[in-house]
């Protein structure tokens, strides 16, 4: 249901966006078959896993991968951005992630990445 | 004084020494991870400033090095960095870097192009030369020399730099030189933490990276070929 109002271009800054319900699945399909421990190659390379909320929030060895309330400063929107070097772009050698997965995640942030 | 206003009392005096206690904790690590600052000096002469230090890195060289020079990952080195890419440019010694730094003053904020082409990659002495037609910085150069002191590194770093900014006279400069300082001293700490992290992982710089970009840039033999 929020995909098609995400697709309709009727996203709203208000609009809350569910941890479990909107970013979780998205985790889930895109990242965490490299960030899960303990042989996951992204969770090895990095210490990051996705399989929990707080493994989520603790980050990699380097430091944390979300500022909670500020997208453009969060490394996990700057690398599903390719902000950073394309050789950087999450997921590794995969499709990029749609318009639409990223704005989740970018509004997700901005709302203070609650495990809600 | 009533009892409450006793158990009320001892509270904040409690409370109070808390926060000193956290507060102390907190400027004691902070000290322990910016290193050793043996040498420093700023200056600004006709809005062109100066940013002279030395100082002592609690990581080996070979380490603080990979970092330094680990362009795909300089979104770690400071947390105003907020987009980055290298990009390729027709000589095969140097590799460009652009980053996008976001940069606060209490609630100004302004985004800073900064792209730089780096030499010496391989080397002790590191340049990075800005690219004014690119950035929107006037000019600039940056000098990293790196040596080891056994498990341990001095890192010499001399910056000089013209902001492509209009900086009002007397407090704008005191307001940049106290900016450029604390950016730079973030950016070591940094470098010196994710150093000590790959150090105490075995981590082996190989400088793959490097190798690779360099590597991807054709040179002439080779399009010939």
């Amino acid at each position: 249901m929020l995909f098609a109002v995400v697709s309709s271009g009727c996203i709203k800054k208000e609009m809350q966006i569910s941890f479990q319900h909107d970013v979780q699945p998205i985790l889930n399909a895109k990242c965490i078959e490299c960030h899960i421990p303990p042989l996951g190659k992204g969770y090895l390379e990095t210490g990051l896993s996705m399989a929990t909320y707080e493994e989520l929030m603790q980050g990699t060895y380097y430091g944390p991968v979300i500022v909670a309330g500020d997208s453009r400063h969060s490394i996990l929107n700057m690398l599903v951005e390719g902000r950073a070097d394309p050789s950087m772009r999450m997921p590794h050698g995969r499709k990029a992630l749609g318009s639409e997965e990223i704005e989740i995640l970018r509004l997700w942030v901005e709302h203070g990445a609650l495990n809600n | 004084m009533s009892r409450r206003d006793r158990d009320a009392s001892r509270t904040a005096m409690k409370t109070t020494v808390l926060v000193f206690l956290l507060a102390g904790c907190g400027l004691y690590s902070a000290l322990v991870m910016t290193g050793e600052i043996t040498k420093l000096a700023l200056g600004n002469k006709q809005g062109i400033y100066q940013l002279k230090l030395e100082i002592i890195l609690d990581a080996p060289a070979k380490h603080i090095h990979h970092v330094v020079t680990d362009f795909a990952h300089i979104y770690r080195l400071n947390p105003s960095i907020v987009e980055s890419e290298i990009m390729s440019t027709p000589d095969n010694s140097v590799v460009r870097v652009k980053t996008l730094i976001n940069d606060c003053f209490w609630i100004f904020c302004r985004e800073i192009l900064r792209v730089e082409d780096v030499r010496g990659l391989e080397t002790s002495n590191i340049y990075a030369e800005i690219v004014p037609q690119l950035s929107n910085i006037k000019s600039g150069m940056t000098i990293w020399q790196i040596q080891a002191l056994g498990r341990r590194t001095r890192v010499n770093y001399n910056m000089i730099i013209e902001p492509g900014i209009v900086v009002p006279p007397l407090i704008g400069s005191r307001i940049v030189k106290q900016k450029l300082r604390k950016e730079v001293l973030v950016t070591l700490r940094n470098i010196e933490r994710i150093a000590q992290i790959r150090n105490e992982m075995g981590e082996e710089p190989n400088l793959t990276l490097q190798d690779d970009l360099l590597r991807r840039i054709p040179d002439e033999h080779d399009s010939a070929n």
